[in-house]
């Protein structure tokens, strides 16, 4: 009987899971890519049929990018083409499963073009409305079709970062705080991840001051990290600075060495109390206020 | 001249002709194009990752990926976010320790919060029964030790390019 049971229970089980769908989410679009020859001033306009082919109703989002690539990696910049293609209608919208849409784009070139800026894209991303996915961890799987549109070439991913100006302070007292200032200009094509830190090293040890940031290409950063000396550190200091960064792993590097002073509070203040001693020895000035310690008899 | 030697004449003399004269043949040769629209299409599955308990490494059930389209692509992926969140606690799970078995290097590969390839060349659906080309790959997650309990999410996506764009 127990054996009955379980085998009616595992039959229920079995055919449950073969019966109850898998959700998942799915996208189509078509045509895969666009190629115009464009001239100077020439205009464009071409049509994307987007279809969810999935289970799940999609929430889809509809953009324009420009495409930098290499072998590996697939970065999308806003500018170049993607300036020069304008979508026509909502570029927002639900599909339900199995429906589908037209999105109409338009491509008009400047007066000049840059034919390395030129590989652009719609870019369609569609991602379940609601999230039916269970347990603690919890991934939500999106698509996005990427549907080309070629004037020229992908542009390249160049990672560059140039330290243009550096400032360090040279003289520091306790408590001081130090501004070491960093003047960079991104001169690559994608963004630079900055981590790194400013390494002091001096008589009573080392000291560390973390670097984090972002610089996006062609734009100017001024990096500003500051360092306070406490009470125990003293003497010449050596403050070595390493900007690690890239876009993806921070593999290059900007390396800066400065020297500071760091004069104590301790010192300072024992100096004002051994020239007051010395002045009031010296010039014999009788205190105001005596005391006469006695002993207890 | 009897009758039967005429009909006899008459019959040669029309073989004659017959076999003589020209004959006349023309050939003309016809190009028909089609034009197969080229679809680019995707099918990523939900992944049930289940629990992980703190300060270990948990991985998915396998899942599969699907090329639905009629061209070769290039598979990319991506996390959203630097990191798992969850509605009901304040601590954060980095995707530093979250990873993607990747048929490019033939490892796991760690998520970044941009694109990278871990499909090259998928083949299309197939001929006629339009069975998808399948590509199966798992998740791996760690979870830092001491991770208040909750409920964390992320998105990940998975973008589709027509295999042999132009490189720079």
């Amino acid at each position: 009987m127990k054996a009955r049971h379980l085998t009616a229970f595992l039959m229920i089980i079995f055919v449950l899971g073969y019966v109850a769908p898998a959700l998942a989410t799915g996208l189509w679009a078509s045509p895969a890519d666009f190629r115009y020859n464009l001239k100077p001033g020439d205009s464009v306009s071409g049509e994307v049929t987007v279809r969810n082919i999935g289970k799940e109703e999609l929430s889809v989002n509809v953009t324009k990018k420009r495409l930098l690539m290499d072998s590996v990696n697939l970065v999308y910049s806003d500018r170049g083409i993607a300036q020069w293609i304008t979508i026509e209608g909502n570029t927002t919208f639900k599909l339900k499963a199995g429906e589908s849409r037209k999105i109409r784009f338009t491509v008009n070139a400047p007066g000049k073009i840059n034919y390395l800026d030129a590989a652009g894209a719609l870019v369609i991303r569609g991602v379940p409305v609601q999230n039916a996915t269970a347990g603690q961890i919890q991934i939500v799987q999106g698509v996005e079709l990427v549907v080309p549109i070629y004037v020229g070439l992908p542009g390249p991913i160049i990672e560059s970062l140039k330290l243009e100006d550096h400032k360090a302070p040279t003289v520091l007292l306790s408590f001081m705080p130090g501004k070491f200032t960093y003047k960079l200009k991104n001169t690559g094509t994608v963004q630079a991840n900055m981590t790194g830190a400013i390494e002091l090293t001096g008589i009573t040890g080392k000291q560390r001051v973390p670097i984090d940031g972002v610089v996006y290409p062609e734009d100017s950063y001024t990096l500003v990290e500051t360092w306070k000396p406490g009470w125990l550190e003293f003497g010449p200091y050596s403050a070595r600075t390493e900007i690690k960064y890239g876009r993806f792993h921070q593999t290059k590097s900007i390396e800066t060495t400065d020297t500071i002073i760091v004069i104590p509070a301790w010192l300072i203040i024992l100096l004002v109390l051994g020239a007051t001693v010395w002045m009031i020895r010296k010039k014999g000035i009788e205190p105001p206020v005596s005391i006469k310690i006695e002993r207890k008899k | 001249m009897g009758i039967i030697p005429l009909i006899v004449a008459l019959v040669f003399v029309v073989a004659i002709g017959a076999y003589s004269s020209p004959s006349y043949a023309a050939t003309a040769s016809q190009t028909v194009t089609v034009t197969v629209p080229e679809a680019i299409s995707i099918v990523v599955p939900d992944v049930n990752f289940g629990n992980i308990t703190a300060g270990t490494e948990g991985t998915s059930p396998a899942f599969t990926v699907s090329n639905t389209g009629n061209v070769k692509i290039d598979l990319y992926v991506k996390a959203d976010a630097g990191s798992f969140t969850s509605p009901n606690a304040t601590d954060t799970i980095p995707i530093t320790g979250f990873k993607i078995f990747s048929n490019v290097t033939g490892s796991y590969a760690p998520f970044l919060t941009s694109f990278q390839k871990i499909y090259d060349n998928m083949d299309k659906a197939a001929q006629g029964s339009g069975a998808p080309t399948t590509w199966s790959t798992t998740l791996k997650l760690s979870v830092p030790a001491f991770t208040e309990d909750g409920t964390y999410t992320i998105t990940n996506t998975y973008a589709a390019v027509k295999h042999n764009t132009a490189l720079p």
